[in-house]
């Protein structure tokens, strides 16, 4: 038997040591969790308000259809490679490129590969209110499709780049007033931070779909991206911020998202709300203080604690802290344990900090509310540009 | 398998709950050995299999369902130990009661050099030698569940090792100190 053999039966054998079974209350946690938790099918938000006319019927919306891809003059169907300067865009956004330069139909670019939102006024063509809604690429880069734009104006297509800044869509089925196989080409563009996607019509013979399509768009953090910069709407006010591209996935807790990439994350808590015993799991929390120095000056006051590198600064205009808060390593009540930190108001959740960790945090000051941000790991080089790049409060881009 | 994920894939709760049973000890098993704690092994089996279906609709292929499941398994203990990343410096070790090994293949000072090796490794590193020592896949298999290139996953499966090779090296080598005492 040489070496590596043995070695290999040694590693097994001191892996099989470790447990196999899940836990019952693990296992019914998760089933629990499920039964109200949603599928993501980029309902993300709240129904939107349908106006009335929406009960006038498909005849009436196709004719208002017809009307709008008249007045908006779309090119003719034989030539999609000619640009609509009416539906030029963000004027920021870097220049086009030739419709036939480096043609090549294939996936869509993985920057593109995202869940995008916006913010879309009321549309009398689209029967539709006012609301936010969202434009889903799939993650393999084949399928784009609206959602929240009510039944039938989806407009799931299948896509593919055929330029680099061109992408060409064609409708999947009957439906919102086109047909399967409408085809439409594209402009595509990203920002320099790749945050936001504003999209223009070459040509579309799905004409709602370009109005459904067309706009300035920001890539959701909310939803997994492989590039860091973005918004996060599932908070209240949300945020945008410019991360190092990663493979992130964000999880949400009420008043708590993490974006969980492989090498940096972001955590995100608002309203943050100390336990009153460390040592104790029964989590009992002091009363509510709002603001950053209530929340710093709770922990500089118990000496399970250490509290350095105070100091203030602002962010996105706001008034904030920084603080850097550890746990003691060798603390007397409770030594070699995690210390039960704080938990946001509104939520049933706790964080806790183990013996000799610590943790950088930026509480900022919005309106009434209090956010705090952690980078992590602690120390990165680029904390500070990550939390110098957040904006709050945030707002959608409108349609 | 396939069918029950197709099912749940289109909203069938109970089709992913036939799934969370047919899986989560073969996934808690994974998490408990990168992660070397329970508790933790726990909240990442949890997060992972409540991200599973959410986001099981842009899931395109069914069958490639458990290796979808262990990349958002392995993600999960990532975030696990980052959210509560001093521990992993004081890795509680798992009591283990009884043998010390399958037909005493592990000696106690064995493992306990392993504990602290292994304990010293990235999380990166962990999931690769977990993946490829506990449930037997190859380098390429490693790489395709991480998503990462396969010499990245050949490198993390190198250190890996040495470090844990050269532990147990050491540990059972006489220190003249030790000895002498």
């Amino acid at each position: 038997m040489s070496a590596t053999r043995d070695f290999d039966d040694i590693a097994r054998a001191w892996l099989d040591l470790m447990p196999s079974e899940a836990p019952d209350r693990a296992v019914d946690a998760v089933l629990e969790a499920v039964s109200s938790a949603p599928q993501r099918r980029g309902r993300r938000f709240g129904p939107r308000r349908f106006t009335p006319m929406a009960r006038l019927g498909l005849a009436g919306g196709l004719a208002a259809a017809i009307v709008i891809a008249g007045a908006l003059a779309l090119g003719p169907r034989t030539s999609p490679d000619v640009t609509n300067p009416a539906n030029s865009g963000d004027p920021s956004a870097s220049p086009s490129v030739s419709p036939d330069a480096g043609r090549t139909a294939g996936a869509l670019d993985s920057a593109l590969r995202s869940t995008w939102a916006a913010f879309a006024n009321e549309n009398a063509t689209l029967s539709t209110g006012a609301g936010p809604v969202s434009l889903v690429v799939n993650p393999v880069g084949t399928s784009i499709a609206a959602e929240n734009y009510g039944p039938g104006h989806g407009y799931a297509s299948t896509a593919s780049q055929i330029a680099p800044d061109q992408v060409e869509v064609v409708l999947d089925r009957d439906g919102g007033g086109c047909f399967a196989g409408d085809r439409g080409v594209y402009n595509v563009q990203l920002d320099d931070t790749k945050g936001y996607l504003t999209i223009t019509s070459l040509s579309d013979e799905c004409s709602n779909r370009f109005l459904v399509f067309v706009g300035r768009w920001v890539r959701s953090l909310d939803d997994p991206s492989t590039i860091g910069a973005g918004a996060i709407t599932a908070l209240d006010p949300g945020f945008s911020i410019v991360m190092p591209d990663d493979d992130y996935q964000t999880r949400h807790l009420t008043d708590f998202v993490e974006i969980a990439g492989t090498t940096y994350s972001l955590m995100v808590h608002k309203n943050p709300q100390p336990f009153a015993d460390p040592c104790s799991t029964a989590e009992e929390r002091v009363p509510y203080q709002p603001g950053a120095q209530a929340f710093v000056d709770f922990f500089k006051g118990n000496d399970a604690y250490d509290v350095t590198d105070i100091a203030p600064l602002t962010i996105s205009g706001h008034d904030a802290l920084h603080a850097t808060v550890g746990g003691k390593a060798n603390y007397a009540r409770c030594p070699d344990q995690a210390l039960y930190e704080y938990t946001p108001k509104n939520c049933a959740c706790h964080f806790i900090v183990g013996p000799g960790g610590a943790d950088s945090m930026y509480l900022v000051e919005v309106g009434s509310d209090t956010y705090l941000f952690i980078v992590s790991p602690i120390g990165l080089a680029i904390e500070r540009e990550i939390i110098d790049s957040i904006r709050i409060p945030f707002d959608l881009p409108v349609q | 398998m396939d069918e029950l994920v197709e099912q749940a894939r289109a909203g069938d709760r109970e089709a992913f709950a036939s799934l969370v049973r047919m899986t989560s000890d073969r996934m808690y098993a994974i998490a408990t050995r990168i992660l070397r704690d329970a508790d933790l092994a726990e909240d990442a089996l949890q997060g992972a299999l409540i991200t599973a279906w959410k986001s099981l609709p842009t899931l395109r292929d069914p069958a490639r369902f458990e290796a979808w499941l262990r990349r958002l398994l392995v993600h999960a203990c990532y975030a696990e130990a980052r959210r509560r990343r001093s521990w992993t410096t004081n890795i509680r070790v798992l009591p283990v009661d009884g043998p010390v090994g399958p037909d005493g293949l592990i000696s106690i000072v064995e493992r306990d050099a392993l504990d602290k090796a292994f304990a010293r490794l990235s999380m990166e590193q962990r999931a690769v030698f977990v993946l490829h020592h506990h449930l037997g896949l190859s380098l390429t298999e490693i790489a395709d569940t991480l998503g990462v290139p396969a010499g990245t996953a050949r490198s993390r499966l190198h250190y890996a090792t040495q470090t844990l090779r050269a532990a147990i090296t050491a540990d059972l080598q006489p220190t003249p100190q030790g000895r002498m005492a």
